[in-house]
């Protein structure tokens, strides 16, 4: 294959119609798997990836069949890219091509780094109660902490995708590491029988046994999965302190001790801290009078930054969201059982401006051009 | 190779590069510190307002095989049941409020939990047998999951279910079926041994409550967290009592979020001036503000009466309808007047 053919391929107009019929396939074939998958799933293996696999049962390999988000994006960026390197030479009367299909590159772009660079974390906060960080739904991780310091605590936290596959963890930062006897995905676990549960020690001292049971993963979108892990930890002299049981279902955390210094260990979901804290002064959940529609969910928050000197109260409500240092805090439910609570969904999106202003550049370059194409058509036919 | 081509090739790595390092990054171990953890934590206790009267509410002599749990949560009491030959069944008694205690769904909660298919609710009441809680009556339902799997324990239970005043009330025994057979009569003489006392007052801290003339038209009701009481008064008027520390804020900002929640342009100092009426008992004062939606058939309308005394700042605030809320500003005017006017 000749660099000819190469460029030939990369700058082909087939290419382009070829890989926008990828894109609607996609799309389509990710709408369906969407009800059984579920949105986060099918944006993650459809989307968020090179190639489609179809898993091969539980064996933890799949077959390729179709390319994902990434490629199909890709290529088209690649071709558009190419196809102006190779051929494009600038007049006026491309101006607004030019700009529409440099928006179009900025859209692409716009959408890479939001898939890689987005995350979606949620506060759940209480009326009078303060939080400083949120958490984030759909990752857990193994949160190993140091208490010692009067001051301030330390935090080593382990993600949760770590425990799939790796039987010995050693961070640097630790006295000791933590063998992974056991991780399961997805389970349920209650201090008190139930059916299909086997008992399990929570620690090695003799505390009551909790039951715990296997759950296959979830996939909708109003559950998640609640993992469980059997972790032993081993001094780095080898000795072993014992084996815990570990759980996203566990309200506290377990503590140990290891060569004098106080330790917090747990399983998670995974938290994102900030260099802030917010207050919930009130939460408001009107009805429209008569019903028990729902007509406005409304939180007033107390912001508080110590680094910038802030201190200020700010109404969060439905399409009012509160954009603070990077982030954005939309109004995203509440506590249904005392309708005294407010949970803030938190977007980390450093692009959210990119899909503004890619659309406003395409809506510029088609205006334009066909702008200019009117008046040389109307120039023509006066004369 | 032309330029071109190298261009392309290298963008196209770039992005495979770009795309691999950032989500390698995504999945390391992150070390960060962060400052004790001594943020407040909401004013009430984890168990609801319902849940916490309704458990000093209950009164039952435990058998001499069963020994408490510490640490029940939720306002759930339970037990560890030590049978012959070191076998254990567990019982738990957990209170409902009311809404949630309809027994069909309680009942379906549980037949899910065991693998069982729901069933309708004439078929609940066709299931259930009579069993006195006491002296209330209750029904009992004895259920069995059918499980499959043969590595796995049989698993029953037996519950009673019984409602008292506001409250539902869920007397569970749990375990394998055998040894849940062993309990079964503890349990019942349990059940047999169970009284229930008069409901206590729904305020939660009733040694910081001033005392107070409650109108004959309101009622109380549960308060949520940070609030000290709450009323319903005529015509679906709310009535809530909240005390914070300090200033709370200072009046100007708490009557500005009062405004915006009634969709109320914010007011500056001079116009909360202009508009605040001061009250006084003796050598106690306090500010009363009124504030109503411009128009419309329901307009809210929000009456407020702050104090501040011995450090805390107190809110007494009336809302409801214009309408609504117009007769009972008296009302709450001379109700907080009872406060401080009491004699000690």
């Amino acid at each position: 294959m000749t660099t000819k053919t190469i460029l030939d391929l990369f700058t082909s107009l087939k290419l382009t119609v070829v890989t926008l019929a990828c894109a609607m396939v996609l799309v389509f074939s990710g709408t369906l798997a969407q009800v059984e998958l579920g949105l986060w799933q099918v944006q993650t293996r459809f989307f968020g990836s090179f190639i489609v696999w179809w898993p091969l049962g539980g064996s933890g390999f799949g077959i390729p069949i179709f390319p994902g988000g990434y490629t199909v994006g890709g290529v088209l960026l690649i071709n558009l890219v190419a196809v102006h390197l190779r051929r494009f030479k600038y007049t006026w009367a491309k101006t607004g091509l030019l700009l529409a299909h440099f928006g179009l590159i900025l859209l692409l772009l716009g959408q890479l780094t939001t898939g890689l660079l987005q995350e979606e974390s949620a506060m759940s906060i209480e009326e009078g109660q303060s939080k400083n960080y949120s958490e984030v739904h759909r990752k857990d991780e193994l949160a190993v902490i140091e208490k010692g310091d009067p001051q301030q605590d330390r935090v080593v936290a382990i993600p949760a995708s770590m425990l799939n596959h790796q039987q010995s963890i050693s961070p640097p930062q630790l006295p000791f590491s933590l063998r992974v006897i056991r991780y399961l995905p997805n389970s349920t676990v209650s201090s008190r029988p139930f059916a299909r549960a086997a008992p399990v020690q929570v620690t090695e001292s003799g505390a009551d046994p909790v039951f715990l049971r296997e759950e296959a993963r979830t996939y909708r979108m109003d559950r998640k999965d609640m993992p469980s892990a059997f972790v032993e930890v081993v001094l780095r002299t080898g000795q072993s302190l014992g084996t815990r049981f570990l759980s996203t279902w566990q309200a506290k955390p377990q503590s140990l001790v290891v060569e004098g210094k106080p330790y917090e260990i747990s399983l998670r979901p995974a938290r994102r801290y900030l260099p802030y804290t917010l207050t919930l002064l009130d939460f408001r959940f009107d009805r429209y009078p008569g019903t028990n529609i729902p007509k406005n969910y409304s939180s007033e928050i107390r912001l508080q930054n110590p680094q910038s000197d802030e201190d200020r109260q700010v109404l969060i409500y439905m399409n009012n969201p509160l954009r603070y240092a990077g982030k954005t805090f939309y109004q995203s439910g509440f506590d249904p059982r005392t309708e005294r609570g407010t949970i803030l969904q938190v977007v980390r999106n450093p692009s959210w401006l990119m899909p503004y202003v890619s659309c406003s550049l395409i809506t510029l370059g088609l205006l334009l051009h066909f702008a200019l194409h009117l008046a040389r058509f109307l120039r023509r036919a006066r004369s | 190779m032309s330029k071109t081509l190298i261009g392309t090739i290298g963008l196209m790595g770039l992005g495979v590069a770009a795309v691999w390092l950032v989500r390698s990054c995504q999945d390391q171990i992150q070390v960060y510190t962060i400052p004790k953890e001594n943020l407040t934590a909401p004013m009430t206790s984890d168990a609801s307002p319902v849940q916490r009267s309704a458990a000093a509410q209950l009164q039952y002599t435990v058998p001499d095989n069963w020994s408490e749990r510490v640490g029940s949560h939720s306002g759930e009491t339970s037990f560890k049941v030590t049978l012959s030959e070191g076998d254990s069944v567990e019982a738990s008694v957990i209170p409902f409020p009311a809404r949630f205690g309809r027994e069909a769904l309680l009942v379906n909660i549980v037949r899910q939990q065991l693998g069982l298919a729901p069933i309708s609710a004439t078929q609940v009441s066709a299931d259930g047998i009579s069993q006195k809680v006491g002296d209330v009556p209750g029904t009992l339902y004895d259920l069995e999951s059918p499980d499959p799997d043969p590595n796995s324990l049989p698993f029953r239970m037996v519950m009673v279910i019984t409602q008292q005043d506001d409250t539902s009330w869920f007397f569970k025994l749990a375990g394998a079926s055998e040894p849940v057979e062993q309990a079964k009569p503890s349990f019942l003489q349990f059940l047999q041994s169970v009284s229930f006392s008069p409901a206590p007052a729904v305020s939660p801290d009733e040694t910081s409550v001033p005392p107070w003339d409650i109108p004959p038209d309101w009622t109380p009701t549960t308060p949520g967290p940070m609030i000290t009481a709450a009323f319903t008064g005529p015509n679906n008027t709310q009535i809530t009592v909240t005390s914070l520390g300090g200033t709370a804020g200072g009046l100007l900002a708490n009557v500005n979020r009062w405004r915006r929640q009634i969709e109320l342009a914010p007011v500056d100092q001079a116009q909360l001036d202009a508009a605040v009426q001061t009250l006084t008992w003796g050598e106690q004062s306090g500010w009363l503000v009124d504030m109503a939606q411009a128009a419309g058939q329901t307009r809210q309308r929000i009456v407020a009466i702050v104090v501040t005394q011995g450090g805390k700042t107190w809110f007494y605030k009336l809302t409801g309808t214009d309408s609504a809320v117009g007769p009972v500003k008296d009302e709450l005017i001379s109700f907080v007047g009872s406060i401080y006017t009491h004699d000690d």
